[in-house]
């Protein structure tokens, strides 16, 4: 092995320490100049990126439908504003931020649409036509009589018709809607019997409101939450899309102090992207700054040298800056994976300049010559280390066949990273140090610290070693058996930074509204085939909500049963009364029959429980118990009129008359269409808003948004949503459609290269083993094998200790630390070279100057590593990349320790007749 | 040997020539016959699935006389206990006994899910169905096993099209597709764990699968008797409420 090694190093090694003995000055000036152009490349060019999208290869269906969107639709992403609060005083905020948002100059041409509320215009004109002709045709028995009796009783034939029809998510939403503009219309009405409100005109607008065109927002069920969506016009521009959402947090936090007792925040994808990108810059600099000076004490303690340590952070931070700033000439955007390990070099890159420290001084102050002391440092280290960086970044490089663009990105970061910092460990440090001794006749030369008990620990190995592979073996078995119970989490708002408002508002919509804030889309050019995708979407049990243009525009299609036309005949019919108005001003005779109407609707309120009961219907049930226990509407208007008395009466005579003369005008202003038989909705009919919304500019495409019933992200609902949703049109995608694909494909691909790494490593220590060794073939062929089964135990088994551990402090797996297992395999790997290197060197009986000497290193260079992935796992705000640091701090703990305690008697057992007795050092 | 197999062939021979010389009603027809019960009773579990496989249950007894008299009796869960569905020709009546009412069903509600949100057997499919009184049946195709029927409904409350695939040795239904209007297959009801009772098969367990919501409803029949005496009194609407 030496032979062949020498000639190797020497070609290599003499001229590059004679290169960077003599040239040490333009070296460090060299690396100054590099690092600042570096860094001035790096602010102007870097783009972090949360979108998953961003993860996914640009030929991938939903990345070409997705872009489609976007440039149709000029965007694919919205804000959603959740505004929390009672009723009015939400709604009051939510009319103020709106003026606020329409004046705002940095917002202008930046909205494509706001939908808060539904025009009223527009429902005035075409509230009747946008009904379903069967729902018209029941709407004609509500409007048949007016007067309060005639309305109550039209109440109840109109809910016989139409209330047990909750065959959907969708219609169940209807439902609540329904029964909500009940709600509405009987708190006004018992409100003003009650003498709460003094305004007959008033009360009797807002009870006419209510059965006609109803609440214009979106309130949830318990009305104490309203909700609003704002599609922006930004395309997928990064800094535009941070700016968008920043304008909106300044607007609300403006306006927000003038109205007491409400509470507003942003969900929705554009926010929860924003919320993850400032947990990632979080990431990106708090865990990185903790880690250099957690990195930079220890080396001050083991190095027993403050500027030799200097020095090393410096070239590490070198090394870092130039090879970061390398690969985004080939990577503009970075992805949170990428952050992440940018910070994690910190632990791996010091790691060589560990073991420059640990031998370059101890040299220098040997041979007092400055090109034979590297040249004997580059001897002694140079290879292992050269081995060492090429099997990691061999093993992170796997990455660059994965069909997944994030992966690449992280695989050429990570590989490219590790061999920047070798490349600057070996010519960069040494230059920093020649140059502090350089010109000084007697320098105080500083060498690293001994650790007495590694030496202890490899006599105490020598003596116990079955004692130690007996427990090795337990500690195996216990980690086998609580590893197959770990689990994998597939919930991926488990994996974000909990503490964020996006994501607290995300939940509250899905426990409030029972959906989520993003959706499924699919863009369509026919208008007629939306509507039939609509419908089919609709019908999809994991469907709560779907939104169309069709919802606003009815057919036209001659074959349509519920087209336009029909509609227009229907409504003709709720026009043609004309004797609605001619009812009996009630009286003290008629109270028993209005009491028996009462009695009757709110009978037939409470038998929605059976309808709730067997379909789960549970808005409907949170809607039914406000109306009837909550606000007791049915119990106090029955008690006002059990209680009737002359001044009762006279206030009830007077609300019905403002009430029955509202209605009668409402009813003639909404009929009015069907006097014509050319009054159709069309794309030109709608509110901006709405057109905007769903048809694209040029008026040729169609856009459908999905909602989920329940929390999209929901492990038990998302696959199948996806699945469902696919089947009935290949096109759609949306913010769930691409975790899910993404999350599938980082699974597939993270096994993928995790077989590919492990190849590769086991390829790089064959051939190297083949090549070092002496003897002859096949007995060099089975030693080789064999020494790098040996070599790759520290990594097995530490992996299979990590599974236990993993199991043990409740960490599951998930998608994001799942490809961890290769970066782990990289660097993991590493701590077996080295010792199995050392004992075929220096055999068993030297165990103990192994690991005094390279233990030494392996412990310094694990406590390194492990202080950049300690940083992550305990400071990130992202959980995601908290339990990546996590797997990674843990698990390179345990290949650390396996190499240390469990191989060495391994070696012994089976390597015993294959090391030679030597004295080099590594 | 050769007797033995000359003679199986002469048999297949006539067994295929007298199937083929069935019509598609007059395969309904006997399908009908077959299934037919002069009365019935039952205990009823109607599991109806969500997309992602929790479920809810819901128990009721059965009761049925011939193809037009059904009553239902909702015992589980409480909340639905005393609920009854009672069905008469071509009309349903509901009782709520929280409200002590008895409302009848409008028309175009019938052939909605019975139980809301999920649940795949409308009011029609719960009622007993006399498939040759209510479709006119044409044998599309035939397989060694099945005839392929398409049926069309001809009165109120029927599907569209219905094709059925009926065992031609039991004329028992395998399983029934229901399309909808625009011509797509929205659900399939399979029969499964044909039993006999007093000589009579009867399916009981019944599994619709709803394509369209991407999910199912099991119906599991216990305790069934057959022929037994039953009480006027349970189909009639005036005792619906008592």
């Amino acid at each position: 092995m030496e032979k062949n090694d020498m000639k190797f190093s020497d070609k290599l090694f003499k001229p590059l320490a004679s290169f960077v003995s003599k040239k040490f000055k333009l070296i460090v000036i060299f690396t100054f100049i590099l690092v600042i152009l570096s860094i001035v490349y790096i602010s102007t060019n870097l783009e972090m990126k949360s979108n998953w999208k961003d993860f996914l290869n640009e030929n991938d269906r939903t990345v070409i439908e997705t872009n489609k969107i976007v440039n149709i639709f000029r965007s694919d992403s919205n804000i959603s504003i959740v505004v929390k609060g009672k009723k009015e005083n939400t709604i009051r905020f939510t009319e103020a931020l709106i003026e606020k948002i329409k004046s705002n100059e940095s917002l202008k041409n930046k909205i494509r649409s706001i939908d808060y509320k539904m025009n009223r215009d527009f429902l005035l004109k075409y509230g009747f036509l946008l009904q379903k002709t069967e729902d018209i045709r029941s709407t004609l028995f509500l409007f048949q009589k007016l007067g309060l009796i005639g309305t109550f009783s039209g109440i109840n034939r109109y809910f016989e018709n139409s209330y047990s029809e909750v065959s959907t998510h969708m219609r169940e939403r209807d439902t609540v809607k329904f029964l909500d503009n009940y709600e509405i219309f009987l708190e006004n009405l018992v409100r003003y019997l009650e003498g709460n409100e003094i305004h007959p005109q008033n009360t009797a607008g807002n009870m006419t409101d209510a059965l006609t065109i109803g609440d214009p927002y979106y309130f949830s069920p318990k009305s104490d939450m309203l909700i609003f969506t704002i599609y922006s016009n930004i395309g997928d521009d990064y800094q535009q899309s941070i700016e968008f959402v920043q304008n909106f947090k300044k607007i609300i936090a403006a306006v927000l102090p003038n109205h007491s007792g409400v509470q507003a925040a942003l969900s929705g994808s554009m926010a929860m992207d924003y919320d993850e990108l400032s947990a990632m810059n979080n990431d990106f600099a708090i865990p990185s700054y903790v880690a250099y000076v957690l990195v930079l004490i220890m080396l001050i303690i083991s190095f027993k040298s403050f500027m030799n340590t200097l020095f090393s952070m410096v070239t590490l931070a070198a090394g870092i800056i130039v090879g970061f700033a390398f690969t985004l000439l080939f990577n503009k955007n970075i992805n949170q994976l990428s952050a992440g390990f940018l910070v994690m070099l910190i632990g791996l890159g010091i790691d060589y300049a560990v073991h420059i420290i640990n031998h370059f001084p101890k040299n220098l102050q040997k041979t007092g010559d400055t090109p034979k002391a590297l040249f004997e440092t580059y001897q002694d280290i140079g290879l292992g280390l050269i081995i060492g960086a090429i099997t990691t970044s061999g093993a992170f490089y796997m990455f660059l066949l994965s069909s997944a663009k994030g992966f690449k990105q992280l695989g050429f970061i990570a590989g490219t990273g590790i061999l920047v910092c070798l490349i600057f460990m070996l010519i960069v440090l040494p230059a920093f140090i020649i140059w502090r001794y350089s010109g000084k006749s007697n320098p105080k030369i500083h060498t690293a610290v001994d650790i007495v008990a590694m030496r202890k620990l490899g006599n105490t190995i020598i003596k116990r070693k079955i004692l130690f592979v007996s427990i090795g073996f337990i500690l195996l078995v216990f980690s086998i058996f609580l590893g197959l119970k770990l689990k994998y989490d597939s919930y991926y708002l488990n994996q974000l930074p909990q503490n964020s408002p996006s994501l607290k508002s995300l939940k509250e919509i899905v426990r409030e509204f029972r959906q989520s804030a993003d959706c499924a889309m699919l863009m369509v050019k026919d208008i007629e085939k939306a509507r039939a995708l609509s419908k089919r979407f609709e019908m999809l049990d994991y469907v709560g909500r779907v939104e169309s243009v069709t919802y606003y525009i009815p057919s036209m299609a001659q074959n349509n049963p519920d087209n336009q036309r029909e509609r227009l005949k229907a409504i003709r019919k709720i026009a043609l009364p004309k004797d609605r108005m001619n009812f009996k001003i009630i009286s003290q005779n008629d109270i028993p029959i209005l009491k028996s109407q009462i009695e009757d609707f709110r009978n037939r309120i409470i038998e929605l429980s059976y309808a709730e009961t067997m379909g789960g219907l549970k808005l409907v049930r949170m809607k039914r118990e406000i109306i009837i226990k909550q606000k007791k509407l049915f119990d106090r208007l029955l008690h006002y009129i059990g209680t009737m008395d002359p001044k009762k009466l006279q206030k009830l005579v007077e609300i019905e008359k403002h009430f029955s003369q509202l209605l009668n005008e409402r009813i003639e202003e909404m009929t009015r269409i069907s006097k014509n038989d050319n009054q159709f909705i069309t794309a030109n009919s709608l509110p901006e808003n709405i057109k905007n919304q769903f048809i694209d500019a040029s008026g040729q495409y169609y856009l459908i948004n999905i909602y989920s019933q329940d929390d999209i992200y929901n492990e038990n609902i998302l696959p199948g949503f996806v699945q469902r949703v696919t089947e009935i049109h290949p096109n759609i995608t949306g913010v769930p459609i691409i975790l899910q694909r993404a999350q599938n494909l980082y699974i597939e691909e993270s096994k993928k290269t995790l077989f590919f790494a492990l190849f590769i490593v086991f390829i790089i220590l064959i051939i190297n083993n083949l090549i070092m060794g002496e003897e002859r073939f096949p007995a060099r062929l089975w030693r080789s094998f064999l020494k790098t089964l040996l070599t790759l135990v520290p990594l097995i088994i530490g992996v299979v200790y990590l599974t236990g551990l993993l199991k043990l402090f409740n960490i599951q797996l998930n998608m994001l630390n799942i490809s961890a297992f290769t970066l782990l395999l990289g660097m993991g790997i590493d701590y077996g070279v080295y010792i199995t290197e050392r004992y075929i060197n220096e055999g068993y009986t030297n165990i103990s100057h192994i690991l005094e000497h390279t233990g030494k290193g392996i412990l310094l260079s694990a406590i390194t590593t492990m202080i950049g992935f300690g940083s992550l796992a305990f400071l990130s705000q992202h959980n995601g990349m908290a339990s990546f640091g996590y797997l990674l701090f843990i698990g390179i703990g345990m290949c650390f320790t396996v190499s240390l305690i469990f191989l060495p008697p391994l070696l012994a057992l089976f390597l015993k007749k294959y090391s030679k007795i030597k004295n080099t050092n590594i | 040997m050769k007797k033995i197999s000359i003679f199986l062939i002469i048999m297949g021979i006539a067994f295929t020539m007298s199937a083929a010389s069935l019509t598609g009603d007059q395969i309904l027809k006997k399908t009908d016959d077959v299934l037919f019960l002069k009365t019935s009773k039952s205990d009823v579990t109607m599991k109806v699935y969500s997309a992602s496989g929790s479920y809810r249950t819901i128990k009721m007894v059965s009761y049925s006389r011939g193809y037009d008299l059904s009553y239902n009796l909702y015992t589980y869960p409480r909340d639905l206990n005393g609920m009854k569905y009672l069905s008469r020709f071509d009309n349903i009546w509901v009782y709520y006994p929280l409200t002590n009412s008895v409302r009848k069903m409008p028309e175009h509600l019938k052939n909605r899910p019975i139980s809301g949100v999920g649940g795949d057997f409308s009011a029609n499919d719960m009622s007993s169905t006399s498939w040759s009184k209510k479709y006119r049946a044409e044998l599309k195709s035939e397989t060694n096993e099945l005839y392929i029927i398409e049926a069309t409904g001809i009165s109120k409350g029927t599907y569209k099209k219905v094709v059925l695939y009926i065992d031609k040795k039991t004329f028992i239904p395998v399983k029934d597709e229901f399309y909808n209007d625009e011509g797509r297959k929205f659900k399939t009801l399979y029969y499964r764990e044909i039993k006999h009772f007093s000589g009579k098969p009867v399916p009981t367990f019944l599994e619709m699968v709803s394509h369209d919501r991407g999910a199912k409803t099991t119906v599991q029949l216990e305790n069934v008797k057959v022929n037994l005496p039953i009480s006027d009194n349970y189909f009639s609407v005036d005792n619906l409420g008592r």
